[in-house]
């Protein structure tokens, strides 16, 4: 031991011993914590208060008077969506993150945001921070750090029922490795309402997966450039995704479905491509604009029913796509409302992507 | 052991090492009682746990460098930068000057750095385990614990011959 180190020793056994009062921090614990369950309760009430207006904010927001009439005077595939509008239930102009990483490995960048929100109410939040490009094309990235965040009403302790655990800023989680792939899976109940789960198909430490994970701190919202007026109500689940590489290359998409019906599920999506046929069977005026409609083979191979409208001033294409020829698949008429119905600022540059 | 055994018998111990790794009794007490309320409604698990009081420890640190934390723990003497502490002079014994130079001194260190050389000198933690508490690789471990034995040497670069150890580790 040299003399710096026995200084050191010397200097942390004194300060050891000049610590605060042991039992005045034994007798202060009961009334700290009736205070805290006090002021979690409070909390709780205060939460449900804000959910509550939230809630009810769209619906004072968006009067009934300003739903546009159907164009078409043949019938919806559902009834008009309620007043309510925000008629997914999400404002898109405060997407909601949950929380956000502090610490990456070196290199990731985020490349994917999306929030799925169920008929229950329930929100699923999915954040993707990859090393590659990932394009324009959409859709979760593989090969990523991904953070979810599920919001429930009576969410399950993932540490509960977990054959290996951690500890995460002094909660207990659970970790487990991928069978079949190298990545590894952290999951933790981060309070009362909320699963946070950072998963890694990286190769990547447990260490720094860990870390990851600690260093997760609440974040606010961001902005899509898409926003719906209407949607069909037998699809009550929506999710809007954003993805790409830089904040002049992206897809925004907001998927419809209904969790009882597969074949029912509606995307629109805003990108500098599309899937669908440029050149379409028939062209139908949207908000007095060309837009293309035609039916062509899916990427699953099923036939799929499009509309594909150039935007104005822009390289992005507006596509509303479905399965074409079910009992569900949406009208023509109601594929034209959905276009009308569907805004998206002329510049829209989202700076996280950069 | 129940949480009311363990704060009966362990709570002492816990507090001189959180006064250690946050170097300011007042921290150290809002620390400690912060995890223990955590602790308290998931005892059965924790009290499960092979090493509870190391899982405490853990929490310890964790709330100390945590986000909420980061603001008070550099308020340690603050603006104190290490330099300007005068080296000690030499007193009758030189001991005691030496320690109050050594006191001010790891109160200037960033935090993690104090965690770490709380870690290693006073739990006497081998380096990976620290690591593990940290979440943080090895290799950083020994920068932060180089960092830091780096500044302390420069700041006494020549300390009194040392003297006979007296008291023992509570």
């Amino acid at each position: 031991m040299n003399d710096v180190e026995r200084l050191l020793r010397q200097a942390q056994q004194w300060q050891a011993e000049h610590g605060p009062d042991v039992d005045r921090i034994r007798r202060a614990l009961p009334a700290l914590r009736t205070r805290r369950t006090r002021r979690r309760r409070a909390g709780f009430a205060a939460l449900a208060l804000v959910a509550v207006l939230l809630i009810a904010a769209p619906a004072l927001l968006w009067p009934r008077g300003e739903q546009p009439d159907h164009p078409g005077g043949r019938p919806h595939l559902t009834p008009p969506a309620p007043s309510s509008v925000a008629p997914t239930g999400i404002d898109p102009d405060r997407i909601p993150l949950g929380y956000a990483p502090t610490w990456l490995p070196g290199g990731l960048h985020e490349r994917f945001r999306g929030v799925t929100r169920t008929a229950t109410g329930d929100l699923r939040i999915q954040r993707a921070w990859t090393a590659h490009h990932v394009g324009t094309a959409g859709g979760l990235p593989h090969q990523a750090v991904t953070v979810t965040v599920q919001q429930a009403r009576n969410p399950r302790d993932p540490a509960e029922s977990a054959a290996q655990t951690v500890e995460i800023n002094g909660v207990l989680a659970a970790y487990a490795r991928d069978t079949d792939r190298a990545g590894a899976t952290v999951s933790w109940l981060a309070d009362a309402r909320h699963i946070v789960e950072v998963h890694t198909d990286i190769s990547m430490s447990r260490t720094d997966l860990l870390r990851i994970a600690r260093s997760m701190q609440v974040d606010t919202a961001y902005t899509l450039p898409l926003r719906l007026r209407w949607a069909p109500a037998d699809r009550p689940d929506v999710s809007y995704e954003l993805s790409g590489d830089s904040g002049t290359a992206w897809n925004a998409t907001v998927v419809l479905t209904n969790p009882d019906r597969p074949d029912a599920r509606v995307t629109i999506t805003l990108a500098p491509g599309t899937v669908a046929p440029r050149d379409g069977d028939e062209v139908v005026n949207v908000g007095g604009r060309p837009a293309q409609l035609s039916t062509s083979p899916g990427p699953d191979g099923k036939p799929m029913l499009s509309l594909v409208q150039q935007q104005d001033n822009s390289p992005y294409l507006l596509t509303i796509s479905c399965q074409a020829g079910t009992p569900v698949t949406p009208t023509k008429d109601d594929l034209i409302r959905l276009a009308e119905q569907t805004a998206s600022p002329d510049a829209f540059s989202p700076d996280w992507l950069d | 052991m129940t949480f009311e055994e363990f704060v009966a018998v362990r709570l002492g111990a816990l507090v001189r090492y959180a006064t250690v790794v946050t170097w300011n009794a007042h921290l150290a007490e809002d620390v400690v009682q912060e995890v223990l309320i955590r602790a308290q409604p998931r005892w059965s698990r924790i009290g499960a746990l092979e090493a509870p009081e190391r899982y405490l420890q853990r929490m310890v640190v964790n709330e100390f460098l945590s986000w909420r934390r980061l603001r008070a723990s550099r308020v340690v003497h603050a603006g104190d930068a290490l330099e300007d502490l005068l080296t000690p002079q030499a007193d009758p014994t030189g001991r005691f000057d030496e320690r109050d130079a050594m006191l001010r001194l790891v109160a200037t260190l960033p935090a993690k750095q104090r965690a770490v050389i709380a870690l290693r000198f006073y739990e006497d933690m081998p380096v990976e385990e620290i690591a593990d508490i940290l979440g943080c690789r090895v290799t950083t471990v020994r920068t932060h614990l180089n960092r830091a034995m780096a500044a302390l040497r420069h700041a006494v670069p020549n300390p009194a011959p040392a003297a006979p150890v007296t008291g023992e580790r509570p």
